[in-house]
């Protein structure tokens, strides 16, 4: 594995194997980058077969059209679009639309400071994957993604207003779900430092 | 400082952005198979499609000669249609213009003068009446029809006519008045009366090529010539109707051509 990693130090080495087909720099891209593209996958989609699903069906279209990657941007922001894109295509075969769900909102504040230093990623991501599917698509988009809501209009085939609700909503829910864990996590400390008292 | 719709975005992206997940082991092979069965269809197209693409090309060309080759049968069909060859049955039914040097003068003057030069004859008509007293006479008459029957069936007929493969040329010679016998002969002699030299003949050649017309309608107009013919030896009536000489329309075509 050491001796591919250094084979393929280079981007460029990397893209000219890619675009020759060679195998050996498909798999070292698939194992240096299936994992993250597994979580993007997941944050779609709150399936783990279906994300494996989509996981194949975009690394194969990266193999196939890694010739039109013209190097303007990141290799992996072009990986995680085909995947992203590949994701959604998958929701519009399933004509999930864009129930309005009625979630409680939060009233009161979440304390970011804490929370960023306490919280796991494997948590965020559970809490994303609890979100209806419509405020997970648009969060996702918005938030992680940092595409406007012009653009998310176009992809989805939403208008702009029902992307800004969603957006909305969903972080007035992903706020409620922090501030549980919040309250949950500084009465287990509470709890610990009692118990070590 | 962020505000309090930033603040999850921000949260959610720095702890989501280097997550990841755990891949199933399966995932590298299934994108494997997938880009084998894939490379095999795009073998296949890019061979197949050769393959194909020369088999519609022949086709096309092959459905191109077929075409051109039965138009150029219809054409040949058209013009043997507008240029047909003469037969039994053509002779049978007479056109007007053969009608006006069949009919009257020319049958009517052997009968009485007995002569009629063959050659003239034939040019005007395929039917020649002739004596049978000058044997070259009617040797080069004979030569003259078949010579006639080639040059106007060479002039229809575009493709050159190969005398023994192309067509078979018939002479059919038929007797109106019986040749004068033996015996009459030695008695005008006794008697001192002039000899009347021979019987007439009619000569009527035709080229047909093998093959061309039915056999029934052959032996049919054969039969109906072999019939007057047996009739002019017994000395009976010709039936010139039965035979496709009219005098009834050939008057009538003489007149038409005096006018």
């Amino acid at each position: 594995m050491g001796k591919i990693l250094q084979l393929f130090s280079h981007e460029g080495q990397l893209l000219e194997s890619l675009r020759a087909k060679d195998s050996r720099a498909q798999r070292w891209l698939f194992d240096k980058y299936s994992g993250r593209m597994m979580a993007v996958c997941i944050r779609y989609v709150d399936d783990r077969t279906v994300a494996e699903d989509i996981l194949v069906q975009g690394f194969l279209k990266i193999f196939d059209s890694v010739g039109r990657f013209r190097q303007e941007g990141s290799f992996e922001g072009w990986m995680r679009r085909i995947m992203v894109n590949e994701a959604l295509a998958y929701l519009r075969k399933q004509r999930r639309g864009f129930e309005k769900v009625s979630l409680e909102e939060a009233h009161g504040v979440v304390d970011y400071t804490f929370v960023e230093q306490n919280i796991d990623a494997e948590v965020i991501l559970q809490m994303i994957e609890n979100l209806p599917i419509g405020y997970r698509t648009v969060f996702n988009l918005f938030a992680i993604e940092g595409y406007s809501h012009q653009e998310i209009a176009e992809m989805l085939g939403i208008t702009e207003s029902t992307s800004k609700s969603q957006l909305h909503r969903a972080r007035a829910h992903l706020q409620d779900l922090l501030q549980q864990w919040e309250s949950l996590e500084k009465k287990k400390t509470d709890f610990n430092r009692k118990n070590l008292l | 400082m962020k505000n309090k719709f930033e603040q999850p975005d921000h949260l959610f992206k720095s702890k989501l952005d280097e997550l990841e997940v755990e891949v199933p082991l399966t995932a590298w092979d299934r994108i494997q198979n997938e880009s084998a069965k894939t490379k095999g269809m795009r073998y296949s197209l890019k061979h197949f499609g050769w393959a194909a693409a020369i088999a519609i090309l022949l086709l096309t060309v092959g459905i191109w000669t077929s075409r051109q080759l039965s138009l150029s049968k219809k054409n040949q069909e058209e013009l043997s249609l507008t240029n047909p060859t003469p037969t039994i049955e053509n002779l049978a039914e007479p056109k007007a213009e053969l009608e006006v040097t069949s009919t009257t003068e020319d049958l009517a003057e052997p009968v009485t003068l007995g002569r009629q030069p063959a050659e003239l004859a034939i040019r005007h008509t395929s039917k020649a009446a002739f004596t049978e007293e000058e044997p070259e006479n009617l040797k080069s008459s004979l030569s003259a029809a078949i010579d006639h029957r080639k040059e106007t069936k060479e002039a229809n007929d575009p493709t050159p006519m190969d005398g023994d493969q192309g067509g078979v040329s018939r002479v059919l010679v038929v007797y109106i008045t019986p040749p004068v016998l033996e015996e009459k002969l030695e008695e005008n002699d006794e008697l001192g009366v002039e000899n009347e030299t021979g019987g007439e003949v009619l000569v009527a050649a035709e080229n047909t090529s093998v093959g061309e017309e039915p056999e029934g309608t052959k032996r049919k107009g054969l039969q109906k010539l072999f019939k007057q013919l047996k009739n002019a030896k017994t000395g009976e009536k010709i039936d010139w109707e039965e035979l496709g000489v009219s005098s009834y329309r050939g008057i009538a075509n003489v007149n038409y051509q005096r006018d």
